[in-house]
């Protein structure tokens, strides 16, 4: 009978083993992190928002698609076709964005990244609200909430261009889910109107937040340096500026403009020969690490990928005759700085290759690796566009001359100037300005224009403004405009 | 030449040890008494079964009046022993027979026959953790004897064993083909959860990592858990058996690792006696399956070409180039590119092993080398392993090591995948006029707005220098140590170890067409090497303890086993590009680096507790209590699982008093157990929300730190997700015992499944895991052998043996998340109908329903949900139209035996269920004419000349099909797997074995994967091709 007893009192030994190991089992992979044990200290809330930058300055969003790439194609700015002749029916397929593979591509995958980003901007807001203020001093709780929150509205503007509508048509279109948690929800369409609503709420908020932000950042302060690649206090009211122009409120689009224009501390650069992108105009940029190096297949240095006489497909260049016509050139003279050789084309060959990401030798290391997202001549034209005729004129013209364009070419608001010529300015303007910041598309829409340089729709371009929600969130039961 | 070598090496090694067996064998330690003092005398005699006359290997024979002094019988169950002159009387014995003792007269040539002590007796389930008779065992398993899956298969034991069970199944894997180097996927279940294929290069799998692949099956050997790869180096000839288990109560002490079901395998032990040699080999061919492959020809692809419109007749420069093709056609260009990277070769495998020893110490001491070499050229796994394996075993302690290391290396073809060569024009010739190579073949214009497609010669790069392998070493070292305190009481202890080193290296020259387009602008990005490494350490240990306690009619069994084990890897690869010239083929002379090392680190430990109580009345009833509890840092150091458990009942109603046994049926018992187990492929902690900076390595200028961002979206709310398996089984003999049948059904209840489910893309995640509800799997299972012809005496037997399967699965409730989802579908007039939907199975096809190409327009015609045809095709019209699971699958196998001589052959079938065919969209209507399509682009296409045809007009890039039942097709299979006929020479009947010291030797030869019937007709093996095999096998045994 004593041996009996024996297999118990084992049994219950090792029961007691098992209970004392809970530490031996605690064991994490070293390639991931739990997201508790992120938010637990400043360095984690500092990569979480690093990382948000990081994310938009991928190719599939800010670094390609939303700046030089698809958005630019939208606007037939390239001409890096096949060897023969290129028809308007050729060219027009990319606006039947459910069918051409391209459009198509780009769309869902901008899509799904833009929400990428804010499904990670709201986990941090939502670990700031939790924990935050126990990790965090106070300036860097609200220098982060603020960012998060500007970020968060300036994607979803950014989404709202896209997919929402032509807004001086109609406003209460249903445009896009509003997600301001991270979940798995189903979540709607949300008309236009309110999405501005909800990106103004944003805004103010990150404004207030934001209000100590200065664009010089702080002394020894290293991670408020460098503040124009973040989404800073300028930046924050540029994008208001943006946002109400948009919506039709002139009036606070008017103030934010000249607020930012006044008081920012930037100045128009005349110098883009060696700072192409010029990032001392920059009220928001992102820094893309090794940009020029990754975009060399796209923007080569030299002139020898545009001397072959069918330049690889990869190559983004236009033709000098397109250049011409973009850059007024019959009209306005070659002195205009956006469209010179070595300044913000490359020429050679009949062909031109767009300066502002070229791995150029002129380029430090504070003008290189970066992609513009607002600058200050954007301001300009939108106090132009909102105050009076005359105060357009001299906006336009302020902008020009520091472009290069001679003053005998100033407009003049005499009486014969009207706000339409004004408008046909400005779009002019965008078209030059933005080259390859994939700004003009939008200025576009904003204005519901039938056509534009080049635009190969015979029917125009009205209906091709509001792109279609992606058919897989369709399939998902959502994306109903109706 | 290597391959030479070797076999000159293993002939040399064969012949000396023929001599070293003549000379040395009679001073060999084991006898006790090598000096025969002049009183002793030799007695020799055999060993056999009383009931089948088969000899008894091991068996015991020793001295009665000195126990101490014995000897072993040999292979052919005979023995010779020294006895002193007086003696009077043996003991023979051996496990699972009645100890006999045998008187000595004058005889000294002895002919002993031993009664098994019990039919059943004999019969033992090994569970990879206790040995359990087979009468009290009350789970569902199937036991596979070693050498009847020789006989299906010599050369890949896994895909034998699919034979003997239809619930094990390796998926085919249509891309991979008949790739050496490619790892099989399982299925065990029912129900095939979410997977995606097992890249054999990956690193963690190189090392053995099995913890995250959704399906593969837990396999044991000798009472270790072990690696897949070990499981594809273990030689056929060294298993004895192999063991399934199946439900519940067989695999419940498994705990959360018996999700995907257990195999266990065990090897055979030393044979005793002085020493043993024995040599087998298999050597074969295997040859290339184009069968399913229906590709055009030059002419055909031209006109196929003319029909799409590449050439306008008003445009000179496309007329040119068709001109130059069918110039090149007249002049009788037609490429087969097809066989250009394929070949026959030789697979071979050769095994010696030396053993021997006497009752108490045992060795065996094994080499093996494994050349197995792909269809496609180059490609090939070759494997070496040797085993060193030490038995010591006396009345109370009982100690097995076995030692084992591993070498694996795995070369990938330079000739590239083989969907290059089905895609080639045949009207390209592969040489120039200087009888060179033609680099790049054709830069062909797709017309306005496409980009051209530039052609490459895929023999091209298969000349230039080249690095594709992997390799693999590991060193395993496995102890056993059993101690009996008392006859019913047994303490014991495991412990393993095992090391595993990987590399992989892949070189592409700077020549290398993939580099065409650095042509003119960098050289410093010609060539690319790969080079990765990584190693693992595995322990494991396990304490069990064994209670057996037997008094009058009841038997008690306790068993309590404590184990622990821990597994770390770590892994680094490189990537580095820029070698100018090919010859600088190391990883050392690469310009730089372009990305940054990647890896991983990862640890894992576990804490098992296991308890079993087995009562068993009368050999009549016996009722099995299992228990487990585990405890693991996968699953987060604070969640603890629930205990899974299991309980059984046998009756085994033959042994019942009223029951007579009779011609009808003789042998009945059956069996039901309930109990629950594991069943996830996903574990709450990888719910958890983790960040990683993996992506964001490099600065941001404004930020002091490196960014972070959300792996992928959690789940708080999901729970454990378990099965509630219940069972019940029937085993039964009938006619004399000439028909054994078992059928056994189940009805699987998983709770809480987890799921992989898609998310719409504005979550911001492509997929979160979800719970999807309950899901309930039910089917049956059977197993009939029948004896056709049985004739004792004249040894001769034939068995024909059928079993099959069924599997049917339902949602059974779904989570409220799903039901709301399902909801918003419903109301979307564009959402893509649900996936799950109570009352409905899983595996059901989802496609809009087509009424074919309509006549007049050459559209598709789809039938919308309003049951309107229409030509919009819309993901919401998807309807379930088929399953993807088959009503029955299983094998027929067949093996007769005639004296020496057998011949056994096995088939598969599969009927009942649909697939939705590829090659149709592909090949023929989404086909780019760029490239060579199926031969039926040319002739069933839709023209206005043709307007019943069944697919739409041809075209230049293919047309873009949407998914419909126009490619849907039943799916009914028949599979001949395998053949083979074997001879064995035995000394007694063949008298030139004695000439050449030979014990047994068996020859055999076999063809396996011979033909495939099927309704589909689709191309198989894309990347690689398929390949039948035809191959020889030889056994020796040296005396």
């Amino acid at each position: 009978m004593r041996y009996i007893h024996f297999p118990y009192t084992m049994l219950i030994v090792l029961l007691m083993l098992t209970a004392s190991c809970s530490d031996w089992l605690d064991v994490r992979p070293d390639t991931e992190i739990k997201e508790e044990v992120l938010f637990s200290t400043e360095e984690g809330y500092k990569s979480a928002l690093t990382g948000i930058y990081k994310r938009m300055a991928k190719q599939e969003l800010y670094g390609g698609n939303m700046s030089f790439d698809f958005m630019e194609k939208l606007v037939q700015r390239y001409d890096n076709y096949n060897s023969w002749e290129v028809s308007n029916a050729d060219r027009a397929k990319l606006y039947e964005y459910d069918k051409d593979d391209n459009a198509r591509y780009s769309l869902a995958t901008i899509w799904a990244e833009q929400y990428t980003t804010i499904a990670n901007i709201n986990n941090i807001l939502k670990n700031l609200e939790e924990q935050g203020a126990e990790v965090l001093d106070a300036t860097l709780f609200d220098i982060i909430k603020g960012e998060a929150l500007g970020l968060r509205a300036f994607i979803y503007f950014d989404l709202l261009r896209l997919w929402g509508p032509v807004y001086s048509i109609d406003p209460g279109l249903k445009s896009l889910p509003w997600r301001d948690k991270l979940s798995s929800e189903q979540v709607p369409l949300m008309p236009a109107k309110d999405v501005i609503k909800h990106i103004l709420a944003d805004l103010d908020q990150a404004e207030e937040l934001l209000q100590d932000d200065t664009l010089d950042g702080v002394v020894d302060h290293p991670f408020l340096q460098n503040r124009n690649l973040r989404m800073n206090k300028f930046a924050v009211k540029a994008l208001k500026a943006r946002v109400y122009l948009w919506s039709g409120d002139t009036s606070n689009a008017y103030r934010y403009a000249n607020e930012v224009i006044e008081t920012s501390g930037l100045s128009l650069s005349t110098d883009n020969k060696r700072d192409p992108s010029m990032t001392s105009e920059y009220l928001f940029g992102l820094y893309v690490y090794n940009m020029e190096e990754e975009l060399k297949d796209i923007f080569p240095p030299s002139t020898s990928g545009l001397l072959t006489s069918t330049p690889a497909p990869s190559i983004l260049y236009i033709s000098i005759d397109n250049g011409r016509d973009v850059f007024e050139v019959g009209r306005l003279g070659v002195n205009d700085t956006r469209y010179k050789n070595q300044h913000g084309f490359l020429h050679a060959n009949n062909r031109m290759l767009l300066r502002k990401y070229m791995a150029v030798s002129e380029l430090s290391s504070f003008t290189k690796d970066r992609v513009p997202l607002i600058r200050l001549t954007e301001m300009y034209y939108i106090r132009g566009e909102c105050g009076s005729l005359e105060e357009g004129v001299n906006d336009l013209n302020t902008v020009r001359k520091t472009r290069g364009i001679p003053s005998r070419f100033n407009l003049k608001a005499d009486g014969s100037f009207s706000r339409e010529m004004l408008i046909d300015e400005l779009n002019k303007e965008y078209q030059k300005e933005f080259f390859g910041e994939g700004q003009w598309f939008f200025f576009l829409k904003r204005h519901n224009m039938e056509t534009f340089h080049r635009c190969p729709l015979q029917q125009g371009m009205r209906d091709f403004y509001v792109m279609p929600i992606p058919k897989a969130e369709q399939e998902h039961g959502l994306g109903s405009r109706e | 030449m290597n391959r030479q070598k070797i076999c000159l090496l293993l002939l040399s090694v064969l012949v000396f040890l023929g001599q070293a067996n003549a000379a040395t064998l009679e001073s060999t330690f084991f006898t006790r008494s090598d000096q025969t003092p002049p009183e002793e005398v030799t007695i020799t005699g055999v060993v056999l079964d009383a009931k089948t006359a088969e000899p008894i290997i091991g068996a015991a024979v020793m001295l009665k009046a000195d126990m101490a002094r014995g000897v072993a019988t040999d292979v052919n169950g005979k023995f010779t022993f020294t006895a002193p002159k007086d003696v009077s009387e043996l003991e023979v014995s051996f496990l699972g027979y009645e100890t006999q003792t045998v008187k000595v007269n004058k005889q000294r040539d002895l002919k002993v026959l031993l009664m098994p002590t019990s039919f059943e007796i004999e019969e033992m389930v090994i569970t990879g953790m206790q040995r359990k008779k087979e009468e009290a065992f009350t789970g569902d398993y199937r036991r596979v004897q070693g050498e009847d899956i020789i006989k299906i298969n010599p050369n890949n034991v896994l895909a034998a064993l699919q034979a003997f069970d239809p619930s094990f199944r390796i998926l085919d894997n249509n891309s991979a083909g008949s790739n050496p180097n490619a790892l099989p996927e399982f299925r065990m279940k029912g129900d095939v959860q979410l997977g995606t294929g097992i890249d054999p290069g990956n690193m963690d799998i190189m090392l053995g990592g099995i913890a995250n692949l959704p399906n593969m099956p837990l396999f044991m050997l000798d009472g270790f858990e072990v690696s897949l790869q070990r499981i594809m180096e273990l030689e056929p000839e060294r298993i004895k058996e192999v063991v399934i288990l199946k439900d519940a109560a067989a695999t419940a002490v498994y705990g959360s690792k018996a999700s995907n079901g257990i195999i266990v395998f065990e090897t055979k032990a030393p044979m005793p006696g002085k020493l043993n040699v024995i040599y087998s080999t298999n050597m074969g061919l295997t040859v290339p399956d184009l069968t399913d492959y229906n590709l055009m020809n030059a002419e055909q692809k031209l006109e196929a070409e003319w029909l799409a419109g590449f050439y306008n007749p008003n445009n000179p420069t496309q007329m040119n180039t068709y001109n130059r093709y069918k110039a090149d056609v007249m002049r009788g260009v037609d490429t087969y590119w097809l066989s250009q990277a394929l070949q026959t070769p030789l697979i071979q495998r050769h095994t010696l092993s030396l053993q021997g020893g006497a009752t108490e110490l045992r060795y065996n001491l094994s080499l093996s080398h494994n050349r197995n070499p792909g269809v496609m050229k180059k490609s090939g796994r070759n494997m070496t392993s040797f085993n060193f394996d030490l038995t010591y075993r006396t009345g109370k302690l009982n100690i097995v090591n076995s030692l084992n290391l591993g070498d694996n290396v795995g070369n990938n073809s330079p000739y590239g995948s083989f969907s290059q060569y089905t895609r080639v024009n045949p009207y390209y010739r592969m040489y120039d006029d200087e009888g060179k190579l033609i680099k790049i073949l054709d830069v062909k214009n797709r017309g306005v707005g496409e980009s051209s497609a530039i052609i490459s010669n895929p023999l091209y790069n298969a000349t230039l220098e080249h690095k594709d392998r992997q390799r693999s070493i590991s060193f395993t070292e496995n102890i056993m140590m059993e101690y009996r305190f008392l006859p019913t009481l047994r303490l014991s202890g495991n412990l393993g170890f095992i090391k595993t080193f990987a590399n992989s290296e892949k070189f592409l020259s700077p020549n290398h067409t993939s580099f065409e387009i650095y042509k003119d602008i960098d050289l410093t990005k010609r060539g690319s090497y790969d080079k990765s490494i990584g190693e693992a350490t595995t322990w494991n240990g396990n304490v069990s303890i064994d209670y057996n306690l037997q008094k009058r009619e009841h038997t008690l069994t306790m068993f309590g086993r404590w184990d622990i084990s821990s597994r770390v890897n770590n892994a680094l690869a490189l990537t580095a590009h820029g070698y100018p010239n090919e010859h600088m083929n190391d990883f050392l002379f690469g310009f730089d680096m372009p990305n940054r090392p990647t890896g991983g680190d990862s640890k894992t430990r576990s804490i098992g507790l296991i308890g079993q109580v087995s009562y068993m009345y009368a050999t009549r009833y016996s009722v099995d209590l299992s228990l487990r509890t585990d405890l693991s840092s996968s699953f987060g150091a604070d969640n603890r699982l629930a205990p899974f458990w299991s309980l059984g009942g046998r009756w085994n109603v033959d042994r019942e008093k009223w029951f007579t046994r009779n011609d009808w049926i003789s042998e009945l018992s059956l069996r039901s157990s309930i109990g629950v187990t594991g069943s996830q492929n996903y574990s709450p902690y990888q719910a958890i929300q983790t960040y990683t900076f993996n992506h964001f390595m490099h600065p941001y200028v404004s930020s002091d730190v490196i960014g972070a961002e959300l792996m992928a979206l959690g789940n708080p709310n999901l729970g454990w997700s378990s099965t509630l398996e219940k069972s019940l089984g029937v085993n039964a003999s009938f006619l004399k015992n000439r028909l054994h049948a078992s059928f056994s059904m189940y009805d699987n209840y998983t709770d809480q499944l987890l799921v992989d489910f898609t998310a719409a893309p504005s979550v911001g995640f492509d997929s979160y895991i979800e719970n999807a509800g309950a899901i309930k799997n039910t089917g049956y299972q059977f197993n009939v052998s029948l004896f056709l012809y049985e004739n004792i005496s004249e040894r001769i037997q034939w068995i024909v043996s059928l079993n099959g399967a069924n599997n049917r699965n339902r949602v059974e409730k779904i989570s409220n998340s799903l039901e709301a989802y399902n909801r918003a579908a419903l109301e979307n007039k564009n959402a893509a109908p649900p996936m799950y939907v109570e009352g409905e199975s899983t595996s059901r096809i989802f496609l809009v329903p087509s009424l074919g190409i309509d006549p007049a327009t050459g559209q598709e015609l789809y039938l919308n949900k309003d049951d309107q045809p229409t030509f919009i095709w819309s993901a919401a019209d998807k309807r379930a139209v088929g399953d993807s699971n088959p009503d029955l699958h299983g094998n027929i196998n067949s093996s007769f035996t005639y004296k020496n001589l057998s011949l056994s052959c096995s088939f598969m079938y599969e009927f009942g269920a649909q697939r939705y065919n590829n090659t149709l969209v592909e090949k023929i209507e989404n086909a780019d004419l760029a490239y060579n399509a199926d031969a039926r682009v040319l002739t069933e296409r839709w023209s206005p000349d043709n307007r019943e045809a069944l697919y739409k007009a041809i075209n230049i890039k293919g047309q873009s099909t949407n998914a419909s039942t126009r490619f849907l097709q039943d799916y009914n299979e028949m599979r001949f797997s395998a053949i083979s006929l074997s001879y064995r020479f035995e000394p007694g009947v063949h008298e030139f074995l004695n000439r050449l010291n030979i014990g047994s030797m068996t020859l055999s030869g076999h063809m396996n994967d011979i033909g495939r019937f099927s309704s589909i007709k689709q191309e198989r093996g894309l990347d690689y091709p398929f390949a039948r095999t035809f191959s020889c096998s030889l056994s020796i045994v040296f005396k």
